[in-house]
Order: structure tokens, then C-alpha cells, then sequence
């Protein structure tokens, strides 16, 4: 096991790419040898302790990029590392801790939670042996005990996305990447998640990746910006840098685009 | 003087008969005028869509209006029968949604659903008919409107769904329009093209736009005056530069503070637009 | 803030035995509050206490030819008439239940767990190979009518017993595993549909970052969520086995005459039907539509239980966040 080493990233992505093999059946696929690039030449690293942003329009690839973070589907070409070892590579212990350090916060649809089981229920499947303890576990969300006899569907938006942080936080992982974790909720929902994000960011440590289409969510949360569009990285840096003074067209494009309230009426009048 | 085209008073809608009725709203003032938008602002359960569907008699299964008139072009929109709502829907009064992924038929170009619009209103054939399913096309926006109305709803991405749903609520020159979050579903570039679309035609079309959103940054885009519903109720209303300068009840202070904004510009109502302009 | 003592404790793992009496007794009861699954649950008892108890009631011989009383109407000696070889009808419709019911509820038992498991592992591997072979095979034993593969099975192995490896086959059995075999496509379809769309579930996803196994989920997660719609498809299938045996038994497969079953008895009484002597095919006829009423009611109750949206609705009014 690598000794976590300042010069080594917490994870690093070397030309990842991501291809699907285009057919109905798997047949087809055989046959056909047409592909759809989900994601291409993706190349960035990650220091441990930091918070980074992965934002782009639909079709971007960022979520595709954002499950081969955490391992859930394999890049086609490529390596991921986490600190320090091919992740594709893991198997048996070795996997079973980096299920445990690498953690995935969901959007918080319907189905983000089991419809048949207990908050209890599905927290205690989360902590396992040694995750943190379930008390300990509501009040880094910030939920009452009064949840835990509840079923999915007798939470709010808000609460089923709290329920889903504190799963993915139950054995104190090392990295967490969040999936657009407010698009499913309320505009005054939303804030709350994103403090409850930046707070456990700042007093757990945990490296926080996010991913969103909100520009100006993640720049309230996020350290560091990266920018895809149709499968590639477009721009990578701080906040300041990419928010403010971005150095690509597509960036700013998207900039321009956010809606500015009062003032782009008076800009269309 | 602004003729005032639709009139919205204690407005109330209820799901459900006798004892088990639940109230979901509780009094809507609402007014629009020729060429206004006005924006009717509310998280989800604030009863915003279900107004809308109110005004239009879309109700449904178990909701009905329980209270309050709507009165549009002069006439109680409450009391009309439904043959009488189907003569206005889609002519006088027309509606877009949320989700344009759904509202269009999948088994259908998009000039067949345009030209059944168009012919449920004035009696146009042939040729003439194709001509007004490409003239609107192309009034959304649609650089080669002759391929698009031959596209199936599939073959056009999101934005162009929306705009093709634009094109079918204005094709017969409605006076007024209600948006129902229709750029919920969008990416934030498709947003903005779609709320200058409907700016657009708002200005040449002197139609009244009733614009439903949860974003307040969108919704002041476009809007003149908003009205603010939590709950089913009226939590404040009027201009929307007032609303946002001088919000009058913390519901709407907090909506405003919720906005995640770019770092430079997180500032309070008050510093907002003078700093942007 | 609450006070720890409202705690719930987390809940600990019972023994599987256990577990399950639980499970079974508190879905008895779930059953028993709902008027449609109450009445099905009685029904049913009644069917199978009645089909269990045969010999020791005080029945006539079903066997028995009565020849000086066929076609009797129901009366005092023959509670529910005679037939037209004058066989008791009351004693051939209890008996009867016995062939009937049990072949039912085991070809049943086998399409939906063969069905089941098919759908859930083709689901789950969705897109795969796996998915594509198991499916396919479904679409190809599906393809080719009941009936035919009824007649290739009488062709190959007879109506005798056969064995196969070591096991007996009596020609029932054969006839059971026949209809559970081809029950398994429809099933197998409907659970692939459900399982390939949940399988998408965002918990889903969540479960195998917990490091869970592809088993696990598929049972504990995947399964209990997608089984309403096939326990009430399988409860459908119990009525339709009863006709399907009756059709099977002309061509030699199944229980064979004189031994009595429902669906033997109806075909046998089709010319009668609309006759004086009613009696012959109204009862077995009667029987079966109460099975099959029984199974669907019970069906039906068991989907209105099964709905996780119907437990605990007392902390609903309290809560907010609705669309």
C-alpha cells in the first residue's frame, strides 16, 4: 500500500475515455462497429483536500466521468488512479477498501433511496461493521431521529437527499462525488445541500467532487472548475480563474447564458 | 391604456369532494395585460401549476375550482362549458409544459402535430397549410423549418422540442400564454435562447405571457410583475424590480438569497442590478 | 431535539427461520385487514381444507358406477347429483380438487420461480450476452404452442412413469413440469421488463458501491421491489392451469379417467351443458370459477399490501414536500 505522498494526486485521470458500441442487440454491436465517444482524452488530476467542479450541458459526459470515478463503469481507454494504483486493476480487499474510501452522493430522484426499506434500514446496510455510528451519522446531515422509522416516500426532496449523504458518508470516505445533488430539488432546498456540502468539505476533509450543469452553484462550492463539452475537457482551473476570466469561448459561452436576474432585463430592453 | 386580458380573483382549487377535499390553493390574484409577462413564482406544492391548469380547465380527475373567477378577454373562464374551453385552447389561450420530452407524440412529425393545431381552428389545406407550419417554424427559430416539420419529436434535442411546442401554442396568435417551467428541462444555453424567444414574441405578437418558474434570476428576465405562492397562497406580489430591491416577506428574501450566484456577484437584492448594469 | 430513549434500535439480523414466520405471520394478517384479500384468504383455506380432507370424509367412491342412478339430480343421496355414468358428483367435485389444486399451485410454483429467476438475471445483466441468450431461449420455448410440446412429451416418453436419472416421473408430474416450463417465458418477460428498469435505480448503484454482491441486490433490493405485478400475473395463471390440465388429460398427459379433476370433468360434460342435466358441469364448472375467484382476490389483496406507499401513513399528514 502506497504511503499517501503529497506529490501523489488523490486521483488521477490519464486519457480517459469512455466508448459504446452502437446496436440494439449485443449482436448488433458485434456487427456493426459504430461507436458513441462519451467521453474522450480526459486527462486531470486531484489533490487530496480539495474541491473540485465538473460542469457542462447534457451530453457533456461529465456523469459518465463521474461513474468511472467511483468505479461503477470502466473507462475504455485510459487509467484512473487512486492514490497511486490503477483502479481498474482492484479486486477482492483492495476493492472492498476503495468501496469504502470512494463514496458517490446521488441526484436524489424517487429511486434514490430503496422504496421498501427504513432510513434505519438502508443506514445500517451503509455502515456495515465499522461505519460511523447512526446517531453520529443523522447529525452530520443534520436529520432528526424521527426519520429513521420512516419509508422514501414519506421523506422530503431535502431529506431523502440528507439520507443520501449520510450513506455515502456512513464509512468515512476519503473521496465523495456528488452527482448533481440538487437538480432534483427546490431553489431554497438546494442552498441548504450546498452548505451541508461545503461544511462536511471543510470539517471532515473529505475531497469533494462535484458534478452540475449550475455554473453558479459550483462556484459557491467549489475550489477548483472543469468545463466538458461533448465528451472533453474544454478548460480546468480555480474558480476565480474560470468563473471571472475564462479563457476558452465555450466557457464563456456558458457564463453568458446564466440568467442575471434584473439586470438582463434591463440589458434586453 | 393596457387592455387587461386575463383576470384571476381568489382563485381556489380543491382535490377531492366532501371531507377528504384538500385545499391546494387558497386565493390567487393574478392579472396580465397585452404584451406583460408576468411571473408566477412557487417552489413545488406552492400550486403554481396547478392555477395554471385551472385558468385552462385542465384540471383533471379530482381537482375543480372551488372558489374565485377567472376572467379572460372579459368572461368567466369558470363557469364555461368544456366546448366552449376547447374553441379557446390552443386559439386564445395557450399553454406550454415542462417537460417537452413528453408533450409532443411520439408516432408524429412535427407538422402533423402543428397542422392538427391549425386545423382545429381555421379551415387550411395543402399547401397553404404547409406554408403556415413553416412560416412558424421559422418564426421559433428553426433554420430549415421544411426538414424540421418533417422530424419526428426523437430526432430534435430538447431545446428544439421546446421550441417546436412554442411554435404549436402561438401558431393560431393566442392572446395570452402560460409557460409552465418550460425551461426546467433544459441546458442553461437552450434557456437563454428560449426566454429571448419568448421575449420576442411577447413584444411583436402583443400576447400576454404568464411565465411559471422557480428562478427568480429567469423569472426577472422576462417579467414586469411576478406574483409569489407558497403553499397555495399569495406570499407577495408586484414589479420585479421592487420584489427584488424591497422583498416585503422572507419567503421571497429567502427565494432570492437561494439563487446561487457566480462569487462577485453575491451581493443582496439591493446591490444586484446596480452592480450588473 | 429528541431524546435518545426515542431511538429506534437498529434492527438485528433473525435467523432466516424465524425471519420468515414473522414475515409470514404479519402477511397474513396485512392480508386478513383487506376486504378483497379476506375474503380470497377464506376461500381458499376452505378450497384446500376441503381437498386435503377427502379420504376422511364421509364421501361416496368417486370411482363408483351407480348405473341405476346416472344422471340424477341432486338430492338427498346424491347431494349434488350423478353423472351420465352415475358417479357420485359431490365426492368427484372434492376429489377433484385434489388433482386440480395441486397441479395448479405446483406448475405455477415452477414457472415463477424458473420465470423469475430467468427475468431477474437477464434484467440485471441487461444488454449483455447473457441477457440476449436467456432471452431468446424464453422467446423460442414460447414460441411453439402448449399443445405441441404436450404431444411431442406424450410422443417421446408415453403416459406411462418414466425415469430420468434416477427419479420418477409419474405422468402428473410430467404434466406439471410441462405447463411450469412454458409458464416460465410470460413470467420470465414480465420480471425482465421490471428488473432491467429498476435495475437503473440510483439505490441500485448505491448498493454496489457498498461493495454488495450481484446476488444480494438482485434478491434483496431488486426482487422485493419488482414481485407485486408477478405474484398477482402468478395468482391469474392458477386459474388458467385448471383449463389447461382438462386439455392435456385428452391427449393421454395428466390425470387420466376415471381418477376425477375439474377440468376432466368439465370437457366431459360439454354436451350437457345446456340440457336438464345441468348438475354435471354447473358444480365443477362452480368449483373452478371459486378457485380461480379465490386466487385472484388474494392476488389482488396481496398487490395492495405489497405497496410500500401503504405502510405507516400516520406520519404522512406531517409530511411536507409534496409535488
Amino acid at each position: 500500500m502506497l504511503q499517501s505522498d503529497r506529490a501523489v494526486p488523490l486521483l488521477r485521470l490519464s486519457d480517459v475515455g469512455k466508448s459504446y458500441a452502437l446496436g440494439r442487440s449485443a449482436l448488433a454491436r458485434l456487427l456493426r462497429r459504430e461507436h458513441f465517444h462519451a467521453v474522450a482524452g480526459l486527462s486531470f488530476d486531484l489533490a487530496a483536500g480539495e474541491s473540485l467542479a465538473i460542469v457542462g450541458e447534457s451530453g457533456s459526459g461529465k456523469s459518465t466521468v463521474a461513474r468511472m470515478m467511483v468505479r461503477l463503469i470502466e473507462p475504455t481507454s485510459g487509467d484512473i488512479e487512486f492514490k497511486g494504483r490503477s483502479i481498474a486493476q482492484l479486486a477482492g480487499d483492495d476493492l472492498a477498501t476503495f468501496r469504502k474510501q470512494v463514496q458517490m452522493v446521488f441526484q436524489g430522484t424517487m429511486n434514490s433511496l430503496n422504496p421498501r426499506k427504513t432510513v434505519a434500514t438502508a443506514l445500517a446496510e451503509a455502515i456495515g461493521r465499522d461505519g460511523v455510528p447512526i446517531s453520529d451519522l443523522l447529525d452530520m446531515v443534520r436529520l432528526p431521529r424521527t426519520v429513521l422509522a420512516r419509508l422514501p416516500h414519506q421523506l422530503s426532496g431535502g431529506q431523502r437527499q440528507r439520507v443520501g449523504i449520510a450513506r455515502a458518508l456512513a464509512r468515512r470516505p476519503t473521496l465523495l462525488v456528488a452527482d448533481e445533488p440538487t437538480s432534483a430539488l427546490d431553489v431554497s432546498i438546494q442552498a441548504e445541500i450546498i452548505r451541508l456540502l461545503r461544511e462536511l468539505h471543510r470539517t471532515a476533509g473529505v475531497t469533494l467532487v462535484v458534478i452540475s450543469h449550475d455554473l453558479a452553484l459550483v462556484g459557491e462550492l467549489c475550489e477548483r472548475v472543469a468545463v466538458m463539452q461533448t465528451g472533453r475537457l474544454v478548460e480546468i482551473g480555480n474558480a476565480s480563474q474560470v468563473l471571472h476570466a475564462p479563457r476558452e469561448r465555450y466557457t464563456a459561452e456558458l457564463l453568458a447564458a446564466i440568467p442575471r436576474g434584473l439586470a438582463g432585463q434591463h440589458a434586453a430592453a | 391604456m393596457k387592455s387587461e386580458l386575463l383576470s384571476v380573483e381568489g382563485l381556489r382549487v380543491a382535490y377531492g369532494h366532501g371531507r377528504d377535499a384538500l385545499e391546494v390553493l387558497h386565493g390567487l390574484d393574478l392579472t396580465v395585460s397585452a404584451g406583460e409577462a408576468v411571473g408566477l413564482v412557487g417552489e413545488s406544492g406552492s400550486g403554481k401549476s396547478v392555477a395554471s391548469l385551472a385558468v385552462l380547465g385542465l384540471l383533471g380527475s379530482g381537482g375543480h375550482v372551488t372558489g374565485g373567477r377567472i376572467f379572460f378577454e372579459g368572461e368567466d373562464l369558470a363557469q364555461a362549458g368544456e366546448a366552449h374551453l376547447r374553441e379557446l385552447r390552443g386559439k386564445r389561450l395557450s399553454m406550454i409544459f415542462q417537460d417537452p420530452g413528453t408533450a409532443l407524440n411520439p408516432a408524429f412529425t412535427i407538422g402533423t402535430q402543428i397542422a392538427d393545431v391549425i386545423r382545429a381552428h381555421r379551415p387550411v389545406r395543402g399547401r397553404a397549410l404547409a406554408g403556415d407550419i413553416e412560416d412558424i417554424l421559422a418564426r421559433v427559430g428553426f433554420r430549415d423549418p421544411r426538414r424540421a416539420a418533417r422530424a419526428y419529436p426523437h430526432e430534435l434535442s430538447g431545446g428544439m422540442k421546446q421550441r417546436a411546442l412554442i411554435a404549436a401554442a402561438i401558431v393560431c396568435e393566442p392572446s395570452l400564454l402560460i409557460a409552465d417551467e418550460p425551461t426546467t428541462a433544459l441546458d442553461v444555453t437552450v434557456q437563454a435562447q428560449i426566454v429571448a424567444l419568448l421575449r420576442s414574441l411577447v413584444r411583436e405578437l402583443n400576447m400576454g405571457l404568464v411565465f411559471i418558474t422557480h428562478n427568480l434570476d429567469l423569472m426577472a428576465e422576462l417579467c414586469s410583475r411576478a406574483v409569489v405562492l407558497r403553499h397555495g397562497e399569495v406570499v407577495e406580489h408586484g414589479e420585479v424590480a421592487q420584489l427584488f430591491m424591497q422583498p416585503a416577506h422572507a419567503y421571497t428574501r429567502q427565494l432570492i438569497d437561494s439563487i446561487p450566484r457566480l462569487p462577485r456577484e453575491a451581493m443582496t437584492g439591493e446591490g444586484r442590478n446596480h452592480a450588473a448594469i | 431535539m429528541m431524546a435518545d430513549s426515542s431511538l429506534p434500535a437498529v434492527p438485528e439480523r433473525p435467523s432466516a427461520m424465524t425471519a420468515t414466520a414473522r414475515g409470514a405471520g404479519r402477511f397474513v394478517r396485512a392480508l386478513m385487514r383487506e376486504p378483497t384479500g379476506a375474503v380470497g384468504l377464506v376461500l381458499i383455506v376452505v378450497l384446500l381444507g376441503v381437498a386435503l380432507c377427502a379420504p376422511i370424509l364421509p364421501l361416496k367412491d368417486p370411482l363408483k358406477l351407480y348405473i341405476d342412478h346416472r344422471l340424477q339430480a341432486p338430492g338427498a343421496e346424491f347431494w349434488l347429483g350423478t353423472d351420465q355414468v352415475g358417479r357420485d358428483m359431490l365426492s368427484r367435485v372434492i376429489w377433484g380438487a385434489r388433482a386440480s389444486l395441486a397441479i395448479g399451485l405446483a406448475a405455477v410454483a415452477i414457472g415463477v420461480v424458473l420465470g423469475t429467476a430467468i427475468g431477474l438475471i437477464a434484467g440485471y445483466k441487461a444488454g449483455t450476452w447473457t441477457d440476449e441468450l436467456l432471452m431468446k431461449t424464453m422467446e423460442v420455448l414460447a414460441s411453439i404452442p402448449l399443445l405441441i410440446w404436450a404431444i411431442a412429451l406424450v410422443g417421446i416418453t408415453g403416459t406411462d412413469t418414466i425415469h430420468v436419472a434416477g427419479i420418477a416421473l409419474s405422468n402428473e408430474t410430467k404434466l406439471v413440469l410441462l405447463i411450469g416450463v412454458l409458464y416460465a417465458p410470460g413470467l420470465a418477460r414480465l420480471t425482465y421488463g421490471l428488473a432491467r428498469a429498476e435495475v437503473q435505480a440510483e439505490y441500485v448503484a448505491a448498493r454496489r458501491l457498498q461493495g454488495a454482491s450481484a446476488t444480494r441486490i438482485v434478491l434483496s433490493d431488486v426482487l422485493p421491489n419488482i414481485i407485486s405485478p408477478v405474484l398477482v400475473q402468478a395468482t391469474l395463471l392458477l386459474g388458467v392451469t385448471i383449463i389447461v390440465e382438462a386439455s392435456l388429460s385428452f391427449i393421454g398427459l395428466g390425470v387420466q379417467p376415471p381418477t376425477p379433476s375439474w377440468g376432466a370433468m368439465l370437457s366431459d360434460s360439454r354436451a350437457l351443458i345446456f340440457t336438464d342435466f345441468w348438475w354435471v358441469s354447473i358444480f365443477p364448472g362452480a368449483a373452478v370459477f371459486a378457485s380461480v375467484l379465490a386466487f385472484n382476490l388474494v392476488g389482488d389483496g396481496m398487490r395492495t399490501i405489497l405497496d410500500p406507499r401503504r405502510r405507516r401513513r400516520v406520519a404522512d399528514a406531517t409530511q411536507g414536500g409534496a409535488a
